[in-house]
């Protein structure tokens, strides 16, 4: 029987505040992973800003999962009563099958999440430096990571914008491809133009106007975002040709950008496109601007458009996700069951049984039937007062050898097929 | 035997060229494994069985498959096909597939529907010239007719994104400057091909024809295609000309050189037209 116990505070039991609290710092998962050590066999900690979790492999007397979550508790110093949350739990193969579906983000709140993967990653990396990754949870996390990978090469489960800004960064990439080198203007200086130019600057734009009205709140948010030039709004007329897009986000009545000034900037642009999303409430851009060719105007609406699109193709492939974690877990079964003692021993028995029978066999024609016979009884009572030990032992669950590795050990010293990880074993 | 056998392939042909449209149109609408898995595959055997079927029918023949206007629809469907595998090699864009293939199996329908399994063949057929003057011709309009389905696709994406509507064509297609760069660049191939066509023809067909008019309608149809196209070239070049400017002139030239490769030899008297 698969000994893992996981407790998981997560996006669906705790509000953000909660969660905010019991996050755990790389520091304090190395405090609560040397407490662990004295109660648990293997243990792996997961904490995101959406998440924390906890596996055990608990060492003779199980943890229940009321321990546990006192554990978590407890290594974030929280005084009693000051968090009161609810908490998942999963045992055995549900609890592998759960880590599976953390690492592939369909468990995530923004569906699909691609950062998780990472997360999960570290966390492992983090349980293997401080030795709390044995064997088995070794083989989960590998195995999760390469349903994660999976998930993400086969489905379309992290394809597409899921938030507003990014929208806006997906629909100029398929304007004009690449974004490297274009020249974007912001209009506003606000959280979405804030939002938008971090989403911008990792594809390398190469010039970044930011307009407003208080110029020093544009020069302010171009420090923030490390690249930029503030200017005041009466000079986005001036440098209106020179931009591929245009986010305009700002406060107050009347067009920012009006028809008479787009086309203006359209005849010196030679047939390149122009890109204007409008996401001021009231509309800062003049909605005749779309009449102009190569003019993409698109406003709060369409962003939130293909949001949703995604999102919702995000959830058809759900089931495909699944689909590819329960092949994970199959062959994750399949080696925890290869780990099984019952089948290594039957494998050994007959190993055994082997070679007597084949030394028996060398002997036929030196000897006559009796004395065969006799030998026959002889080797084969041997063999078991031989073995009847070494099999005791390695059934008995309490002697402070973790079932994996004793089969392990058994498997590497009478040379038997199967699966063993070898120096991986790192067992705290 | 060998006339069963090529008659076999010229009817599996379209079936073959719309079995492999739909493994692509799986993969682009349904996102169906089978599709995505198998689409390429299938479609380098339907070129294989095409590159047997024109190699065969010379065989029947006695002379390559470039005699009839019909004839020369089969190698232009091949051809086609051809370009867009390169393509989709050199670009891993598989989702445009489906919209290129369509226009090789209207290509091969026609063939396979029309061509006759014997052709008388005008002497002048038989010159050194023909395979540089013919193939040149196969590759350029198969250049120019994927040229003005990525212009097509283009003016798609245009129009879905500036509808705000961002369904599948907007989610499957390419980006925008994309779809103008391959169009661009097929124009270009297109161009050089028509060329060294024109040039070709103009060396060869005086000496060779006696009934030759510089009049001939084939003739100066081609050679307005062939000025359209270089008027776009050396406009993008000196006036910038980008974007749907582009892909809308690659199709007015396309469908001129339908008109040339089609209407002038089915309906207007010419020395141009393989008999």
């Amino acid at each position: 029987m698969l000994r893992l116990t996981a407790v998981s505070i997560n996006h669906r039991t705790a509000n953000v505040e909660a969660r905010e609290k019991i996050y755990y710092t790389p520091e304090e998962i190395r405090e609560l992973s040397d407490k662990l050590k004295s109660v648990a066999r293997e243990s792996l900690i997961v904490s995101t800003c959406n998440r924390t979790e906890l596996y055990l492999v608990p060492s003779s007397n199980p943890s229940t999962h009321d321990e546990m979550y006192e554990l978590i508790r407890e290594g974030k110093r929280l005084a009693d009563g000051e968090l009161e949350v609810k908490y998942e739990t999963y045992e055995g193969f549900d609890a592998v099958r759960h880590l599976f579906a953390v690492a592939s983000g369909i468990d995530s709140l923004m569906l699909g999440d691609i950062q998780v993967l990472g997360q999960v990653k570290e966390s492992y990396n983090t349980g293997v430096e401080l030795g709390t990754v044995g064997t088995f949870m070794h083989h989960a996390c590998q195995q999760a990571l390469k349903a994660g990978k999976r998930a993400k090469a086969e489905t379309k489960i992290s394809e597409g914008a899921v938030s507003v800004s990014y929208a806006a960064v997906e629909l100029a990439e398929k304007i004009f491809g690449n974004l490297k080198g274009r020249t974007a203007m912001l209009v506003g200086a606000g959280e979405t133009a804030e939002l938008a130019a971090k989403d911008l600057k990792p594809k390398e734009i190469g010039q970044l106007f930011i307009a407003n009205r208080t110029l020093e709140r544009a020069q302010n948010l171009a420090v923030d975002i490390g690249m930029g030039e503030a200017i005041p709004l009466d000079a986005i007329r001036e440098k209106l040709q020179q931009c591929d897009m245009v986010i305009s986000s700002v406060g107050g009545s009347g067009f920012v950008l009006t028809r008479e000034m787009v086309a203006a900037a359209m005849k010196g642009r030679e047939d390149s496109p122009l890109l204007v999303i409008d996401i001021g409430v009231p509309r800062n851009v003049d909605p005749a601007v779309r009449k102009i060719s190569n003019v993409f105007l698109n406003d709060m609406d369409s962003l939130q458009l293909i949001v949703d699109k995604n999102m919702q193709m995000r959830r058809a492939e759900i089931v495909q996700v699944q689909r590819v974690l329960d092949d994970e877990l199959n062959d994750f079964i399949k080696w925890y069951n290869s780990l099984e003692v019952g089948p290594t021993i039957k494998m050994l028995r007959e190993k055994i049984e082997k070679i007597r029978e084949e030394e028996l066999r060398r002997y036929k024609g030196k000897a006559n039937g009796a004395d065969l016979e006799m030998v026959d009884e002889i080797t084969r009572s041997l063999v078991n007062k031989i073995l009847h030990e070494p099999m005791t032992n390695i059934k008995n669950a309490e002697n402070g050898i973790s079932m994996v590795d004793r089969v392990k050990i058994l498997k590497m010293l009478f040379g038997l097929p199967g699966e063993t990880t070898g120096d991986e074993d790192e067992e705290g | 035997m060998l006339e069963y056998f090529v008659d076999l392939l010229k009817i599996s042909l379209p079936i073959l060229y719309l079995f492999a449209i739909f493994l692509y149109g799986l993969a682009f609408f349904l996102d169906e494994q089978f599709g995505i898995r198998n689409r390429t595959r299938f479609l380098i055997v339907t070129l294989a069985v095409h590159l047997v079927y024109l190699l065969s029918r010379s065989l029947l023949t006695g002379h390559p498959p470039t005699t009839s206007v019909f004839e020369i629809m089969s190698v232009v469907a091949f051809t086609i096909g051809v370009a867009y595998v390169y393509i989709e090699m050199m670009t891993k864009v598989k989702e445009t597939g489906m919209f290129i293939l369509t226009l090789a199996l209207l290509f091969q329908v026609v063939s396979s529907a029309f061509v006759k399994a014997e052709v008388k063949i005008s002497p002048f057929l038989k010159s050194s010239l023909l395979g540089l003057h013919v193939g040149s011709a196969m590759l350029g309009y198969s250049a120019l007719a994927i040229a003005a389905v990525y212009g097509g696709l283009y003016l798609m994406m245009y129009h879905e994104i500036r509808s705000n509507k961002f369904g599948i064509i907007y989610r499957k297609l390419p980006d925008l400057k994309t779809l103008e760069n391959l169009s661009y660049v097929s124009i270009i191939l297109g161009f050089i091909f028509l060329s060294i066509v024109i040039l070709v023809g103009y060396v060869w067909l005086p000496k060779t024809v006696d009934d030759f008019s510089y009049s001939d309608p084939k003739l100066i149809i081609t050679d307005i295609v062939w000025g359209i196209y270089f008027v776009a070239l050396l406009s993008r070049r000196l006036m910038r000309w980008t974007g749907r400017t582009v892909v809308i002139v690659s199709m007015i030239g396309f469908f001129l050189t339908i008109a040339s490769m089609v209407v002038v030899n089915v309906f207007l008297p010419s020395f141009h037209n393989f008999k």
